[in-house]
């Protein structure tokens, strides 16, 4: 009924000192909820580029296979030993996240680069792929299609033009950043389709490149799962596999990092709850205050949901409200770090990742709707509590 | 009109239990001014608050209309509130952020037996019957006191109601305006036939009644 809205509404401004107050203490809670919801999805996203551009955990190889042990696990040696591709998919571990295969072909006479230099042509599954994608510092505005190729920070060629392998038309689809591993720096990485369509051009076809075969495994660790029981896992599961463990620290760091902010996330619901609390107060005192006016509603006909609603339509347009502004102060607050931390992140070389723009309007407009639930279930109560009063008690300001 | 038939009223309080109103029987006729009387806390509004529907007998039964009141649920006893009582209280009971002329169509909108603008029409018409023609827009913090109780009397007949209840309408009035108050009062008792119930202490204000009902110490005495 729009008269008890506007009852509501002018009950707001009769009180303006403790409605004010009452709206920045809910734009300063779902700010700080939306500021930080938002954030700390970034960050995640951030940490994932950054962490994935760490390398794996460990690597699974054929056993003879000679490795290169460098800081950063990125991609396999090349070898003349392969693997099953579905080696690790049949045994499933619980002490692997996730497993990216890789196919790496050395080869000659591929029409890169000099006559006689050696090529590492390296397959990926980019649904898999953990290493190598994180890296992409340029590429084309889609999805990495069979016949496109990405070059390591070492070769040059403009994006979406055509490179020439064994005398076919290959599109650079994007370029890799500096990573320091030289497999990686001077590859030319593909998906593992396009490796294997390759195969027929090559005058010399190593093993890897037949199908249902890879050169090993990128593995990341399950949460939790350390290296010594991921490599006995899958020793104990996979015959002929060699296991070559990277830096165990970056494993304990991500991991310690996904718990942090999964312990963040909590703190910022447990202010929501308090917020919550605080608004049901604050309502009990506001419903105390105001018994004669409820009162007198109730001697005229006022049904208790008339009653109730009055109260609950109140806390929701000072609690929504406070939720707008906290939600602006959040974009605010945001723009500043953009300016000034992020800008500075990104000088440095630290990748940040904005959470995309419909996620962040999903995040401003469910801590809105959130802070105005708050407000609606902290006066339900109160207002119930008093619509079950007898009028005459109210009235008189007791009950 | 009106039956009360053994009506009682107890509180629980820290040092036992207090009655207020004590098996009280009353009958009053349709169209009939009563004055109910008695020293302050004797327990005469509180009779007045279970005649209206506000406040729950503890024993005892209150009929008006032939409708056994407190047997109606939650939902029925509002509309009855809302369509066959009046009241006027004996302080300003006006909601202070609505307008004079809100505060007298408010009853009328809540039970939606009435479209807006016939109950903003209505309200009009019973301010301007109030003298208080001038005020429609005006918040009650800008009229007097009189002026207030006698929009106070206008909402309670918003919705013609058979009974008007007053608990000491005129408490903290000059003698003046008392008078012009009473004489509101008095009107609309004889004018529409409204059965008009006037709980005060004041003696010269009960002898206009037709039946003076005397409570002391929560029962009726005279």
């Amino acid at each position: 009924m729009r008269l008890l809205a506007n009852l509501a509404l002018q009950n707001l401004g009769r009180r303006k000192a403790r409605s004010l107050l009452l709206i920045a203490a809910v734009a300063i809670s779902s700010g700080v909820v939306f500021t930080g919801a938002t954030l700390m999805r970034s960050i995640d996203d951030s940490m994932a580029v950054g962490f994935t551009r760490l390398g794996a955990d460990m690597m699974v190889v054929p056993e003879g296979a000679l490795t290169n042990i460098t800081a950063a696990l990125l991609t396999v040696e090349p070898t003349d030993l392969v693997l099953d591709a579905d080696v690790l998919a049949k045994v499933r571990l619980a002490s692997v996240a996730r497993a990216a295969p890789q196919k790496i072909a050395r080869v000659e006479h591929s029409g890169i680069g000099g006559h006689h230099e050696l090529v590492d042509l390296i397959g990926i599954d980019p649904a898999l792929d953990f290493t190598i994608q994180p890296w992409l510092k340029e590429k084309l505005g889609r999805e990495l299609r069979p016949g496109d190729v990405i070059l390591g920070a070492g070769r040059d060629a403009p994006l979406g033009s055509q490179l020439l392998i064994f005398g076919k038309p290959h599109m650079v689809y994007g370029k890799l950043g500096r990573t320091g591993v030289g497999t990686h720096e001077r590859g030319v990485f593909m998906s593992i389709a396009t490796l294997e369509a390759m195969a027929p051009s090559m005058p010399q076809r190593p093993a890897v490149v037949a199908p249902g075969k890879v050169t090993g495994f990128l593995v990341e660790l399950a949460p939790g799962a350390t290296a010594l029981q991921a490599r006995f896992a899958i020793l104990s599961a996979v015959k002929g596999a060699r296991v070559v463990t990277g830096d165990s620290s970056l494993s304990g760091i991500r991991q310690g990092l996904a718990a942090l902010l999964k312990g963040i996330l909590a703190v910022m619901l447990l202010m929501f709850a308090s917020m919550a609390v605080m608004v049901s107060v604050l309502f009990s005192a506001i419903v105390t205050e105001r018994r004669a006016e409820l009162g007198l509603l109730k001697a005229i006909g006022a049904r208790g949901t008339q009653l109730i609603g009055v109260m609950v339509v109140e806390a929701v347009i000072a609690t929504g409200f406070g939720g707008v502004l906290g939600v602006t102060l959040g974009v605010l607050v945001m723009r500043f770090y953009e300016r000034s931390l992020v800008y500075y992140l990104d000088n440095i070389g630290v990748p940040f990742v904005w959470l995309d723009l419909p996620h962040t309007v999903a995040f401003a407009a469910a801590a809105i709707v959130l802070a105005a639930a708050i407000g609606a279930l902290g006066a339900l109560y109160p207002a119930w509590r008093a619509s079950r009063r007898d009028a005459y008690d109210l009235v008189r300001g007791e009950g | 009109m009106l039956a009360c038939r053994q009506v009682s009223k107890s509180y629980k309080t820290e040092r036992g239990v207090v009655s207020a109103v004590a098996g009280v029987d009353l009958e009053v006729p349709a169209g009939r001014f009563v004055a109910i009387i008695g020293r302050s806390g004797s327990g005469k509004s509180t009779l007045m608050a279970m005649i209206g529907g506000l406040s729950r007998p503890s024993t005892g039964t209150v009929e008006v209309g032939g409708i056994d009141v407190w047997r109606l649920s939650e939902t029925a006893l509002a509309a009855f509130r809302n369509e066959r009582i009046g009241y006027v209280f004996q302080f300003a009971s006006l909601l202070p952020t609505l307008r004079l002329i809100d505060n007298v169509a408010l009853p009328a909108m809540l039970g939606r037996r009435q479209s807006t603008a016939a109950a903003y029409a209505k309200a009009s018409g019973l301010l301007d019957r109030m003298g208080l023609g001038g005020y429609l827009d005006a918040y009650p913090s800008e009229v007097s006191a009189g002026e207030q109780r006698r929009a106070a009397i206008a909402r309670a007949l918003i919705n013609d109601p058979a009974l008007l209840l007053a608990d000491e309408p005129t408490s903290d009035l000059d003698e003046q305006t008392e008078i012009e108050i009473m004489d509101e009062l008095l009107a609309v008792n004889r004018e529409l036939g409204t059965t008009l119930v006037l709980v005060t202490h004041n003696l010269a204000l009960a002898e206009q009644a037709e039946q003076i009902v005397h409570i002391a110490n929560g029962a009726i005495v005279a």
